[in-house]
């Protein structure tokens, strides 16, 4: 329920900041201040606006207040109508459409040879979204429609993004009402070190992928993120092509990129604050002799790769805006 | 053309029906609601230094360090992701995640909290038994209960030499009282 309030609060962010792009700051102010309740109210049900904090191996970090139905409903409520009132404007934009229309297009082709995910790939008439195609969570219980839109430009994008906010506020209404009771931790003892699990999420922006495993002391060991702006980033030089140059912002901006979350490790020098960015070959090469060095495991005794430990505990996930 | 302008009016109509909606911030205070996750502040009168805390911490940005007679535990906030779980994992409920959001800071000493305590070493082998409130805690509670310790000196002890004697004497240690 939460990464659909999650999702709903995005797409209208995204919406927003693609108006910014091309110069229509009116719809941006209102599509803030329509998602602004949004965070208020997750704010209230987990403690923060944006990281929430929830999850934890075993179950999530705590209950939902005992109010939650009153307060979620009338906030969806007033955000369904709200979005309705702003899209019903927009979409009878003649001006609005005819620049987003035909610019930054990613045909199908391309989107599947880019393997781009989430809504860039619905908006090029891929029909792929993990919480169908890999129900995780409660997504199995609830009815969706996955948002498909055939013309590959920005226009389609904004239009997927547009369904999926109504879709959004479906789902939550059907898990408010099959919302079950209990606890919210499964009992467990230490977790077994050195396995592996693999999960995938479509957050907002697209199918974003972690990779664990777990090490001795119920703590993770290796811990890889793939975040779905990684995927999409690699489509924009022949989304470009040939464009004018008036239109790459709001092209790239339609990705709706989050560097933050696409570039996740650098090594800093403690003392001089020098950056250094490792190539493949020098990960490699620099793996291969901790290893050597330490008989088979990393240890914490190199002062590299404690940095790399702590830089890699730093929880970070898609979900999480740069700001 | 007619369509275009309904649709510029009905824009037009969004806005206006929002009014207003800033806040005069930071001339106003923003109110967060009761549940927020802010700076974690540390009840030193509480805390009694188990390090619970930095066990729990997973950006492990707590940590405790022994050195002359003292016990240091220290936050190093400007790493926190105000998850709550330090708050949660304490026994003594002696860390609070306040509603403080303001945080930027050009000094990074603002962001640290720091807290030194006595250590309590063994009596036989002077090594460390845990921070002098630790025991202090131990002992009070162990007088509210039922379990009655009959060497009184056994606090002053490291694990060790706690092990020693109970395999001399393992009967006399413990006795509940009934």
């Amino acid at each position: 329920m939460l990464l659909e309030l999650e999702r709903i609060h995005s797409h209208l962010l995204w919406i927003g900041l693609a108006c910014h792009f091309i110069g229509f700051d009116t719809l941006f102010m209102q599509s803030w201040r329509i998602r602004e309740p949004v965070m208020w109210l997750t704010e209230y049900l987990t403690g923060n606006r944006k990281t929430y904090g929830m999850n934890k191996v075993g179950g999530v970090a705590r209950d939902l207040p005992s109010d939650y139905r009153e307060r979620i409903l009338p906030v969806v409520g007033r955000i369904e109508t709200e979005t309705l009132g702003a899209v019903d404007a927009i979409l009878g934009d003649s001006s609005l459409q005819a620049r987003l229309s035909g610019t930054g297009v990613i045909s199908y082709e391309d989107a599947r040879a880019f393997c781009v995910v989430g809504p860039t790939a619905r908006g090029s008439g891929v029909d792929i979204d993990a919480r169908r195609d890999h129900p995780f969570a409660a997504y199995d219980e609830v009815e969706f429609e996955v948002c498909v839109e055939q013309g590959g430009d920005i226009w389609a994008r904004t239009l997927v993004r547009i369904r999926e906010t109504m879709e959004s506020i479906k789902i939550v209404r059907q898990l408010l009402d099959k919302m079950p009771g209990g606890p919210v931790m499964a009992k467990f003892d230490e977790i077994p070190p050195y396995r592996v699990g693999v999960s995938s999420v479509e957050a907002p922006r697209g199918e974003v992928h972690h990779y664990a495993m777990t090490g001795p002391d119920n703590r993770p060991y290796r811990w890889r993120v793939r975040a779905p702006s990684y995927n999409n980033l690699q489509v924009i030089p022949s989304m470009l092509r040939g464009q004018k140059i008036a239109d790459a912002p709001i092209s790239v901006g339609s990705l709706d990129p989050c560097f933050s979350c696409t570039e996740r490790m650098a090594v800093i020098d403690k003392d001089s604050g020098a950056q250094k960015i490792y190539t493949r070959e020098e990960l490699m090469r620099y793996s291969k002799n901790v290893i050597a060095r330490s008989g088979g495991a990393v240890t914490k005794q190199s002062p590299v790769s404690e940095e790399i430990a702590s830089v890699a505990a730093l929880p970070r996930n898609d979900n999480e805006r740069g700001g | 053309m007619f369509k275009h302008t309904i649709s510029e009016l009905k824009e037009a109509l969004v806005c206006l029906q929002a009014g207003q909606v800033t806040l005069h911030y930071p001339f106003e205070p923003s109110v967060v609601a009761d549940t927020f996750r802010g700076r974690p502040v540390l009840n030193t009168r509480k805390c009694m230094c188990c390090g619970a805390c930095a066990n729990a911490c997973p950006s492990r940005l707590i940590t405790l360090t022994d050195g002359g007679g003292i016990r240091a535990l220290h936050f190093e906030l400007g790493r926190c992701t105000y998850c709550g779980n330090c708050r949660d994992a304490c026994p003594q409920e002696a860390i609070e995640m306040s509603n403080q959001f303001e945080t930027a800071t050009a000094n990074p000493d603002d962001l640290v909290i720091h807290a030194e305590f006595y250590l309590q070493t063994c009596r036989e082998c002077s090594a460390v038994v845990g921070s002098q409130r630790e025991v202090d805690v131990v002992r009070e509670k162990l007088s509210n209960s039922p379990v009655r310790l009959n060497y009184a000196d056994y606090f002053d002890l490291c694990i060790t030499c706690r092990r020693k004697r109970a395999i001399h004497t393992p009967s006399l240690t413990l006795e509940v009282v009934p």
